[in-house]
């Protein structure tokens, strides 16, 4: 059955891919072919390489040109694409074969080559130039009013299971998963009001609102299987829609809903079913109680420029350890590849061990904006303190009466960068004096001081701490969460701010959870968070969205600026929607209003377009002016340790980089030099 | 005997329900719950996902329903043998338990035959040789055996065997033998990473025991019955064991009830040091995460055990000391 698939896919008339094709999968296949007569040459490969490689016009693995011969797998070229993506190496064309054995502190999706190990297969990609590229979908056309998009996917395209990959998958994750309120899943679509199918190949979602940015949402994880597409072959029959029977089918699985059933299937995470199919270089194959194994997916629709079926790495092996174990097994030389708990604190124990080990260090330059970055309550509920915290003055203080180059010194070697929490330098409308040069980036404690006076925070106690004018002693309350990696920077920072005559209290360590539940509460006062990879395109994808005004400080404007944007300007909720018919939390000031309006906009208009770079300039102009959220060290190294003969790792961060997990994107290419 | 049992497992069943309600409340108690740990640690990457789309995951998981419906439930599957699902990990509770038992259950009791091994015959040694320089020897190597922390000497062994023996740090297997079926090279690769938990388990329990023993067979050593004994020409060995280490081992025997719930549970900052696949990380990731079920059930499952192990040594004991089975007779 799967053979007369296959077939179907394959005498799709080839006219109108080619209308669609954009430039850069021109060059791809030219690429392609040019790359296919060199690598007869040099590809030193088993027998087996090849022999399929006369055979086709691509080449694959060896384990997989075994099961070709025995009959168990399609050949090669009917399980690519028509016209495969062609994926760039970092460093050369790789061999086949090998296991890559990592580690990860726990069992869930976020470590070192963990569920997101593929984080591979997403529908689009994004080079280093900001320029928007085909990836698992063939191109896209975006409606010039920004409210539809057209998406064309790769006729021949196939799932692990060798199914056919078509737009009813993406139909199905919209209409059946997202918009299904018994079905839980990632929706990083709510932009997305209508999805249409106009054929196998090709979709179209529509939008109320103007959103040009869909694109580029399709370019980070919510563009992968985690949010725009799943396996409908596989996964209706336990969906309600597709299956009378679901509710009992449930039963039969112990569950007591359908939705239950279905969600422990599908892949909002963990996923624990090792049977469903998926687009990412390695299926998950099995699991123990601490160990996760992956194997090389047959039908991965990516092919390297020399036309070699990726991945090149045979299986992935993930073991879950504690903190130590998992440095220990980087300095034993156990861990293949370590990114996401790599530290600069044992910057010197892995260099020491490198030899001993087998492996090599690479510091990447980091893109986080601000490794720690700091705010202020706006709401506290005591008038006198919300008074001074709402003090623009007061917040420049704070930040001028940091030493910022004897924390980087201390904390990270001196290899980061002082810098305000704010944008990247390679976003495409950065200005320095948001970040290196902003005006009260430097240490100068006088001038804090004469802020602080000039407040009328003068009186003080027989410390000489600065008093509440008419009141006690002002302690401030500095709150950082758990496993943050470098907490000694907070000790630095209570010192320089009580040379100022601030008082401060730490208190460290606050599990996540009770940190959201403080702040929701207005208990808090300075909290310190991490400040992520803020560059060109982060800012437009919902969820990563960096915090550029007061509101997310200030948790009681936050929810009335949210009612706000839902009654007047996105027009989804009316008043009656609200208790007593009035908006919930407080009214901030005007200025707050604008810029998150400001922040609305900024989605509706095209990437790089003078539109979008005026209203990225007023949005961190205004961020700058108002530093709501004060930075401190930004860029600072994040380390990659890799086996000597484990190559084509990155040495830099991609485009597309999220977060640190960077890496994963880019896991398809690794191979084990011979 | 019958009787005496039949009340033990009577009031069993009390106790196991006044647990579930405290484990429940206690486990209810920090702020928030699965969802928020789980939404938070999404936040902590710089991923925000909006208040509406919480609500809904709280249907999903059943969150927005009232504390005590979700007890309701919670106990009402339990009774029908459904430990409920794990949130965080996505499986069945039982599921995650069975998996782990095994290894645990065996560590544990390679732990226990290690510590009674080790200390009973020292415990007698020390009584029988008190204040001589093998008592003080062992009498310091006990003490810092009990004051050294668990972790802190599992760390050291696990390096000290990584960097001079080639042992792979943490774990029960090499990375080659962890997916491989089982075969005599896994058991032997298995036999090679055995020795760390081992000692690090069962240092402090050899140390207790050695103690309790050497106290409990000293005071029955100055006896009368002993000196009488001796002065009838009874021959050392043989009287040392008849009598006077039967009564000191009796503080042992009643503490097996104790071992039982130690089996998940007692290993776990040194399983969590040394990453073993066993229930106490299990248990102990559950409650960071407010996995509610699976710490719920975890916790359930100890406490059967504890009351179990209770009874057993209860049992136990009445077989093994005459005195209790004639006092209780006469009652």
């Amino acid at each position: 059955m799967a053979g007369n698939i296959v077939q179907a896919a394959h005498e799709r008339p080839k006219e109108k891919l080619i209308v669609r094709k954009s430039l850069a999968l021109g060059v791809a296949l030219s690429l392609v072919v040019a790359a296919f007569a060199v690598a007869g040459g040099t590809e030193e490969g088993t027998a087996s390489t090849t022999a399929t490689m006369s055979t086709g016009k691509y080449n694959e693995a060896p384990m997989l040109a075994e099961l070709v011969a025995a009959g168990e797998l399609p050949p090669v070229d009917e399980r690519l694409p028509d016209d495969p993506k062609v994926k760039e190496v970092v460093e050369e064309i790789g061999q086949y074969g090998g296991t890559i054995n990592a580690f990860a502190i726990n069992m869930d999706s976020w470590n070192d080559m963990g569920e997101v190990i593929g984080g591979s297969s997403f529908l689009l990609d994004i080079t280093a130039d900001n320029e928007i590229v085909p990836d698992l979908a063939a191109g896209y056309e975006l409606a010039p009013d920004g409210k539809s998009m057209t998406l064309s996917l790769r006729p021949g395209a196939k799932w692990s299971d060798g199914h056919p990959f078509t737009a009813d998958d993406i139909v199905f994750m919209f209409e059946d998963m997202h918009w299904n309120d018994e079905v839980s899943t990632w929706n990083l679509y709510g932009r997305v009001n209508r999805i249409r199918k106009i054929d196998d190949y090709t979709v179209q979602f529509e939008m109320d609102n103007p959103y040009p940015v869909l694109p580029v949402v399709m370019v980070t994880w919510p563009g992968g299987e985690i949010a725009s597409y799943a396996p409908k072959h596989y996964l209706k029959k336990w969906h309600i829609k597709y299956n009378e029977d679901a509710e009992a089918l449930a039963k039969e699985e112990g569950f007591d809903h359908w939705w239950e059933a279905f969600n422990s299937h599908q892949i909002f995470y963990p996923t624990t079913d090792t049977n469903q199919p998926t687009t990412m270089p390695w299926n998950f194959e099995e699991q123990t109680a601490t160990v996760k194994y992956f194997k090389r997916n047959p039908y991965f629709y990516q092919v390297d420029p020399a036309g070699n079926q990726l991945p090149y790495i045979d299986d992935v092996v993930v073991t879950a350890v504690n903190k130590e174990v998992y440095q220990a097994k980087i300095m034993s030389g156990e861990s293949d590849i370590a990114v996401a708990l790599t530290s600069m604190e044992n910057f010197s124990l892995y260099k020491e061990n490198e030899q001993a080990g087998g492996y090599r260090v690479i510091a990447v330059p980091g893109v986080n904006a601000s490794e720690a970055a700091f705010s202020i309550n706006q709401n506290h509920p005591d008038p006198a303190l919300r008074e001074i915290f709402n003090d623009v003055r007061f917040r420049r203080a704070l930040s001028t009466a940091l030493d910022r180059e004897e924390i980087n010194e201390t904390v990270y070697f001196g290899l980061g960068t002082p810098r305000q929490a704010t944008t990247l330098a390679n976003a495409s409308f950065y200005k320095p004096e948001w970040g290196e040069a902003h005006p009260y980036l430097a240490y100068a404690p006088d001038t804090a001081n004469e802020l602080l006076d000039e407040m009328g925070l003068t009186a003080r106690d027989a410390d000489g701490f600065r008093l509440v004018p008419g009141g006690d002693t002002l302690v401030l309350l500095l709150e950082y969460p758990e496993s943050f990696p470098d907490p000694t920077m907070f000790e630095l920072m209570k010192e320089y701010w009580e040379d100022v005559g601030l008082k401060i209290q730490i208190k460290g360590e606050l599990a996540w959870a009770l940190f959201g539940q403080r702040t929701a509460a207005l208990d808090h006062m300075l909290m310190v968070h991490p400040y992520q990879t803020v560059g060109e395109i982060a800012f437009l994808v919902e969820p990563f969205r960096p915090r550029v005004h007061g509101v997310k400080e200030a948790p009681a404007w936050a929810r009335w600026m949210n009612a706000d944007r839902d009654v007047n300007y996105l027009g989804t909720k009316t008043l009656d929607d609200f208790e007593d018919g009035k908006f919930p939390g407080e009214e901030p000031p005007e200025h707050i209003k604008e810029q998150y309006y400001r922040v609305e906009k900024a989605t509706s208009f095209p990437l790089g377009s003078d539109e979008y770079k005026v209203l990225m300039q007023e949005i961190y102009d205004y961020n700058a002016e108002y530093l709501y959220h004060m930075g401190t060290i930004g860029l600072a190294p994040k380390l990659h340790i890799a086996k000597n003969n484990l190559r084509n790792i990155p040495d830099r961060f991609g485009a597309d980089a999220e977060h640190g997990l960077e890496l994963y994107y880019e896991a398809q290419q690794f191979f084990w030099k011979q | 005997m019958l009787s005496y049992i039949g009340r033990r497992v009577l009031v069993m069943f009390v106790v196991m329900i006044a647990v579930s309600v405290v484990a429940f409340i206690i486990i209810q108690l920090p702020p928030g719950d699965y969802l928020t740990t789980m939404l938070e640690n999404l936040r902590a990457r710089g991923i925000n996902i909006d208040e509406e789309r919480i609500r809904s995951l709280e249907r999903q998981y059943g969150l927005d329903r009232p504390p005590h419906l979700q007890y309701l439930k919670w106990v009402w599957n339990m009774l029908q043998g459904d430990l409920g699902r794990s949130f965080e990990m996505n499986q069945p509770v039982s599921a995650l338990l069975a998996e782990r038992l095994p290894l645990t259950v065996a560590i544990s009791m390679v732990t226990l035959v290690f510590v009674y091994v080790v200390s009973i015959p020292i415990g007698i040694y020390s009584a029988t040789h008190q204040y001589s320089l093998g008592d003080y020897a062992f009498t310091v190597v006990g003490f810092a055996g009990l004051a050294t922390p668990n972790f802190l000497l599992a760390l050291i062994l696990m390096l000290i065997l990584s960097k001079f023996f080639g042992v792979s740090p943490g774990g029960l297997f090499s990375l080659e033998y962890q997916l491989a079926p089982w075969s005599l090279a896994k058991v032997w690769d298995m036999l090679k990473h055995l020795p760390v938990p081992i000692i690090v388990i069962g240092t402090a329990g050899t140390a207790g025991l050695i103690r309790v023993m050497r106290g409990g067979l000293l005071d029955e050593l100055s006896k009368q019955y002993v000196i009488t004994a001796r002065a009838k020409g009874v021959a050392e060995p043989s009287l040392l064991f008849k009598y006077p280490v039967r009564i000191a081992i009796n503080p042992i025997i009643s503490t097996i009830g104790w071992i039982l719930p130690g089996i998940v549970s007692g290993e776990t900052i040194t399983a969590i040091v040394l990453s073993l696949p066993t229930t106490g990380p299990l248990l102990f990731r559950a409650l960071i995460s407010q996995d509610t079920y699976l710490a719920g059930s975890t916790v359930m499952f100890l406490t059967f055990l504890t009351v179990i192990g209770t009874l057993l040594s209860d049992i136990l004991l009445v077989w093994v000391d005459p005195r209790i089975r004639y006092e209780s007779k006469a009652a």
